[in-house]
């Protein structure tokens, strides 16, 4: 005789689905805008009929397919992906068709979803005759899913499916108690159904916090077998005695792959054109970042590539304060640590980045660059976690913990100690002579939640960062001494409530404080204040307010209102005097100078994503913003529209137009040192692409775009002449505008069990005058071609390669042909022939990252070696010149740099 | 770790020394007078107040080491753009061109001009003064460019030094004109022994009659300070935007231009830097290797004197070394 058996372990998979937060949807689109909030729970499976002439042929087959359940968790449609032939795409049609699933969640509502599964068929030898099987409770569901058994009996057996390393709880995961063949135990073919008898007889499938029960099992020796299509089979004996019963903690081992494997087909609004969006597992894997989740997003296409690696996000041809970052909804001012340093983010802290290099969405304003948008992760209430990192420029932890049922924190935290060992590479000071360089960093982020349940959800998410340095150098022989401090800080602390609203409109509601510091001091060694000095605090105050969701079944509403107060304090001891005439060489003694700027901004949105048909959805955007700039009103209304056509299953079309307005910066308008009639800036933007995806693993998306910005703020030498004949320098203007075209495209594979990456490819050409009657010239980061290569790839035992390749053009030069001496100077000048006319040479480097993680039951370790430029090419980032310009030589970017760093999860 | 690579790619490069000479090059520029004040509060006719200007000369000081050949040279009168050279879509005039002498004997041929009051100098300046935001009120600047070459030389292989002058008008009434700095002396002494050994050191050139020279041994360090005469950091007004006036008293620097060795620093003196420091006067200098020398040899040594209000002057002294 022969035993049919069915492995469900795939299913399990289903139960993933919340680990996918922004898994890409098919069809039509490379972004999700939703996120699952509950998995698909199988509740009830079918076993298939094996087909009899494939059974009599002794033919095995492996069915994969996809499963599409609707709102209520039934089964609408399956798909075979990987045809078996024989009969078997029949049976495992038919069978899944049977499936019944307890709904999966999207933002917390019922919706569709389409997951992935294998159906296995496997013939096994029939087992030798054996005695009477023990009675065995009948294998009724009374009850939950997750208990066996009559519910009338006792459990006697009860446990937990605990992933290890994270020791989190699982569910949907298929377990199973059998006899052994050859136990010498009872047995029976009917009940102990053998290593692939999971489908048969006693199973349960665990709960949401993996917890399963059986009721009523004899006593007796069995095995347990727990399955699941992302884990390593568990399968263990176990003992159930008359006396008490067992309980029982099971450890899967991951396969070494991810979750990412489910593709969502959600009620998705996608409100923008191109969003691009990472998820955590592709933030912390790419070579030559040092498993920073913020500058993978350097390796996308719209970005242009940062001398020396530092973190400046130069998207599109524009100035890097002209992309906005926000976290939450709020804006920051930086995403990195200075000088090429990483960035301020914990990757446990972070749930998705998106980046927008254009037409963006309205509730982003204020910007006529990109939009980097962060969200944070929330905590939750599984227990204790955490993770620590070590490498030779910072270390860093993470913990989260439940406090209460419905309370839970998380914190991160990480400090840099560069300065602790810069002391053995500098050069030793003379004797006598003291000498100290500390470059500090650090940065931290603490989040709470708080669980409402109908009434809603609340965090507060509290995110700081620093960049200091200290620099003495005191020598008694020398003339000089020197004694420096400089410091860059930022602090936000976000609150966010949310709530349904009647029908399918969710509000948010989001206040935030932050400050912001820029602070230097000069001064001699011996002195007993700076001499000069430098500080400015920004005290921002902020505020949002998001009603989205459904207003009808073709119309989606995304509106809301954010308000912003920055107050600006400057306080300075410089030596300037800006109303004497020719004051270059002079020696001038430093005053204090105490300057102030406000800024009142209060902007409304709103974005509307109407289903014209089943194909075309257009969105039109209208943003109305009204600045308050040192007491002076200024407003501006920013009309965009998004359209998108699904030409097919794998084709879409989508345009967008739009302007974007933007506020010049605070110290620009300062009434002494700016110029307080400054207005606006504007950028118009257009785009025109597709998105194509072939399947639910490969998808192309590509666009063209041009933006012109105008009235843009620029550096003025200036004057004008009163009417009684003084002069007022007019310090900076609005005269400058740029524009910049260009076409973008990545080809995108998903993250699947072993392997994910991404090539992108940016073309464009950025040019700006800067002033009416100046030249057309190309800006100072125009780089035609921008390519990224990224792939990572598991082979198994733990391991986890990767790579980066960067390709892209160098940077515009300005070429120096000859040089004057000024002997009014004792230098020289450069002459300089058609400004920005040369390049540098292309820049390529190949980064590589090789991690070995070693998983235990409670938590996991790792090693990793992220080397940068493994080629160790010479790349030219600029060129310097000799003292009268006749001989130059190239700055170069970083040589082979390999860091080694250990880290821990638990 | 990156700031670490930053460090390790920052001091790249082999230049040649700034501060030796080993080809052509103009050392120093002065003009004399360098600025001269006009009184535009009678009248702001051109004419009449051109009559005011006198003729100013402008001389250089150029070395052509390694080369004996004669020098063809230029002069030309613009208000020099942005890169210190005459553009010929504005007003200019070319003063003076031909051939000089091998500027290293001694005494040095005079390479010289002179910018006479006439309309030549009115173009230029008138030019000048249509470009300035502040009409004029910080000074109408002009200036002489000057293009040298060996005789015989390809001229593409031309160097160019430019001089600037200024016109001020009276504002405010008691504005005064720079002079040009001077030299008192300069003390050559031993920089591990805190001046206890310092010896005045002559200012003459190597090749002077009777030339008085600092001995010294290779890879010897002798610092070299500077002895500045009374009264030569001139107060002086200048006119503010807002219609008055501030009162500074000038910095002198020193710049150092050397034959041979090496020097702790091409400039000193000047104003404070970022963290108060008063930058010193002296500067060290250090005799070439004496495998570097072929017997003994005279360094000539070059200082040059500026004002922040296009006052200069020069000076040489000179070093000699045996191995």
């Amino acid at each position: 005789m022969l035993r049919v058996v069915l492995a469900l372990c795939a299913l399990c998979a289903i139960s993933r689905a919340d680990d996918a937060p922004r898994a890409p949807d098919a069809p039509t689109t490379t972004t999700i805008t939703n996120v699952v909030t509950r998995p698909p729970k199988l509740i009830q499976a079918q076993a298939p009929e094996y087909p009899p002439a494939a059974l009599a042929a002794g033919k095995q087959a492996k069915v994969k397919v996809r499963i599409h359940i609707d709102a209520s968790g039934i089964v609408t449609t399956v798909e075979v992906i990987d045809r078996a032939g024989d009969g078997f795409d029949e049976a495992a049609v038919a069978a899944a068709m049977q499936y019944v699933f307890e709904p999966a969640e999207i933002d917390g509502k019922p919706a569709a979803i389409v997951v992935e599964t294998t159906i296995n068929f496997v013939i096994e030898p029939r087992a030798p005759p054996e005695e009477s099987p023990p009675p065995a409770p009948p294998q009724t569901h009374e009850g939950p899913p997750n208990h066996a058994g009559s519910l009338k009996a006792p459990i006697t057996l009860q446990g937990v499916v605990v992933e290890r390393g994270t020791r989190k709880h699982l569910a949907g995961v298929i377990v199973s108690i059998y006899r052994e063949q050859g136990s010498g135990e009872q047995g029976s073919g009917e009940q102990g159904s053998g290593d692939q008898g999971a489908g048969r007889g006693l199973d349960v499938i665990t709960g949401e916090a993996g917890d399963f029960y059986f009721h009523g099992v004899p006593p007796g020796k069995y095995t347990i077998l727990a399955v699941d299509d992302r884990y390593d089979r568990f399968k263990r004996p176990i003992e159930i005695s008359k006396k008490e019963a067992l309980e029982v903690r099971l450890w899967m081992r991951p396969r070494g792959g991810n979750p990412y494997e489910t593709v969502i087909e959600g009620e998705r609004e996608t409100m923008e054109v191109t969003k691009r969006t990472l998820q955590r597992q592709q933030l912390t894997s790419i070579p030559g970042t040092f498993g920073d989740p913020i500058r993978v997003i350097q390796t996308l296409p719209g970005i242009q590539r940062a001398p020396f690696g530092l973190g400046l996000l130069l998207v599109r041809g524009s100035n890097p304060d002209d992309t906005g970052i926000f976290v939450d909804g709020h804006e920051v001012p930086s995403l990195f640590h200075f000088l090429g340093g990483p960035s301020i983010f914990n990757a446990e802290m972070l749930e998705s980045l998106d980046f927008y290099p254009g037409g963006f969405p309205g509730r982003f304003g204020r910007h006529h660059g990109g939009v980097v948008a962060l969200e944070t992760r929330p905590t939750k209430s599984d227990g204790i976690h955490g993770s620590a990192k070590v490498d030779f420029i910072d270390a860093g932890g993470y913990i989260r913990a439940p406090l209460t049922d419905d309370l839970s924190v998380a914190a991160a935290g990480r400090r840099s100690y560069i300065d602790a060992f810069l002391g053995f590479i500098l050069p030793a000071p003379a004797r006598g002579a003291q000498r100290v360089v500390t470059p500090v960093y650090y940065d931290y982020q603490a989040r709470v939640d708080y669980n409402l349940h109908d009434e809603g959800h609340a965090s507060v998410f509290v995110i700081g960062s620093s960049d200091g340095l200290h620099v003495l150098d005191q020598d008694p022989d020398a003339a000089v001494s020197t004694n420096l401090d400089s410091s860059v800080k930022f602090l936000r602390v976000i609150g966010t409530y949310e709530r349904p609203m009647a029908g399918d409109l969710k509000l948010t509601l989001s206040p935030a404080w932050g400050r912001d510091t820029v602070s230097f001091s000069g001064a001699q060694a011996e002195a007993s204040g700076p001499f000069t000095s430098i500080g400015v605090i920004n005290d921002n105050l902020s505020y949002r307010m998001r009603v989205k969701g459904k207003l009808a079944a073709r119309v989606t509403l995304d509106t809301g209102l954010d308000l912003l107060s920055r107050i600006t304090h400057y306080q300075a001891l410089v030596p300037i005097d800006d109303t004497a005439v020719d004051t270059a060489g002079v020696d001038i003694q430093p005053t204090q100078v105490f300057r102030g700027s406000q800024m009142f901004g209060m902007g409304a949105y709103l974005d509307l994503g109407i289903d014209v048909t089943d194909r075309l959805k257009l969105v039109p955007t209208l943003r109305a913003d009204e600045y308050i700039l040192d007491g002076v009103d200024r407003a501006s209304i920013d009309p965009r529209f998004v359209a998108r056509y699904r030409v097919d299953d794998h084709w879409t079309l989508k345009g967008y137009v739009g302007r974007f307005t933007q506020p010049p910066q605070p110290e620009a308008l300062d009434r002494r040192f700016g110029n307080p009639k400054l207005e606006l800036e504007h950028g118009m933007h257009y785009g025109l692409g597709y998105e194509w995806r072939p399947d639910h693993l490969w998808s192309i998306d590509s666009e063209i775009y041009y933006v012109a910005r105008s009235n843009l703020v620029i550096f003025s030498d200036e004057v004008t002449q009163n009417s009684d004949g003084t002069y007022t320098y007019v310090n900076f203007t609005n005269e400058a505008r740029n524009y910049s075209y260009g076409f973008e495209a990545i080809l995108k594979r998903e993250i699947t069990e072993h392997l994910y990456g991404w090539l992108s490819y940016t073309y464009s050409r950025a040019r700006e005058q800067r002033h009416p009657d100046s030249d057309w010239r190309p800006t100072t980061f125009d780089q035609p071609h921008v390519l990224n290569a990224v792939a990572s790839y598991k082979p198994g035992a733990g391991f986890e390669l990767g790579a980066r390749f960067q390709l892209a053009s160098g940077r515009p030069e300005t070429p120096v042909i000859g040089a004057t001496y000024d002997a009014d100077t004792g230098g020289y000048v450069p002459v300089t022939g058609a400004v920005r006319s040369v390049r540098d040479p292309t820049f390529y480097q190949l980064d590589a990252r090789v991690e070995r993680d070693w998983l235990f039951d409670r938590w996991t370790f790792g090693v990793y070696l992220d080397v940068i430029n493994v080629l160790n090419t010479t790349n030219v980032e600029a060129y310097q010149y000799d003292y009268r310009y006749r001989q130059r030589a190239p700055i170069t970017s970083f040589p082979i740099l390999p860091t080694l760093g250990v880290k821990g999860t638990w | 770790m990156k700031w670490l690579a930053l460090l390790a790619v920052a001091g790249c490069g082999t230049f040649e020394d700034p501060n030796v000479v080993i080809d052509l090059r103009v050392i120093a520029m002065v003009a004399e007078p360098p600025e001269q004040v006009i009184d535009v509060s009678m009248t702001t006719d051109p004419i009449a107040l051109l009559q005011q200007v006198v003729p100013a000369q402008v001389c250089a000081l150029v070395s052509d080491r390694d080369f004996d050949r004669d020098l063809r040279f230029r002069w030309t009168l613009c208000a020099p753009g942005t890169d210190d050279r005459c553009d010929l879509s504005a007003p200019y005039a070319v003063l003076d061109s031909g051939i000089t002498p091998d500027p290293d004997q001694d005494p040095p041929p005079p390479l010289c001009t002179t910018i006479a009051p006439n309309g030549n100098l009115l173009g230029v300046v008138t030019d000048s003064l249509n470009n300035d935001p502040l009409n004029g009120l910080g000074g109408i600047y002009y200036g002489v460019v000057l293009q040298l070459g060996g005789a015989d030389a390809d001229p593409a292989l031309d160097i160019y030094a430019e001089k600037a002058l200024r016109l001020m008008p009276n504002i405010p009434a008691d504005i005064q004109a720079n002079h040009n700095p001077t030299l008192a002396g300069l003390v050559a002494s031993d920089p591990d022994a805190a001046m206890t050994n310092a010896q005045p050191m002559a200012l003459n050139a190597c090749d002077a009659p009777g030339a008085q020279k600092l001995e010294v041994t290779p890879r010897q360090k002798v610092r070299l300070t500077p002895i500045e005469p009374a009264g030569v950091r001139e107060t002086y007004v200048t006119p503010t935007i807002d219609g008055g006036e501030r009162t500074f008293t000038e910095t002198i620097t020193y710049q150092w231009v050397i034959g041979d060795g090496t020097l702790s620093s091409g400039t000193s003196g000047g104003g404070r830097d970022a963290f108060g420091n008063l930058a010193p006067l002296f500067t060290d200098f250090t005799a070439p290797y004496a495998a570097d020398l072929t017997g003994p040899e005279n360094i000539p040594v070059w200082i040059v004197v500026r004002d922040e209000r296009l006052g200069a002057a020069w000076y040489e002294a000179c070093i000699h070394v045996t191995p």
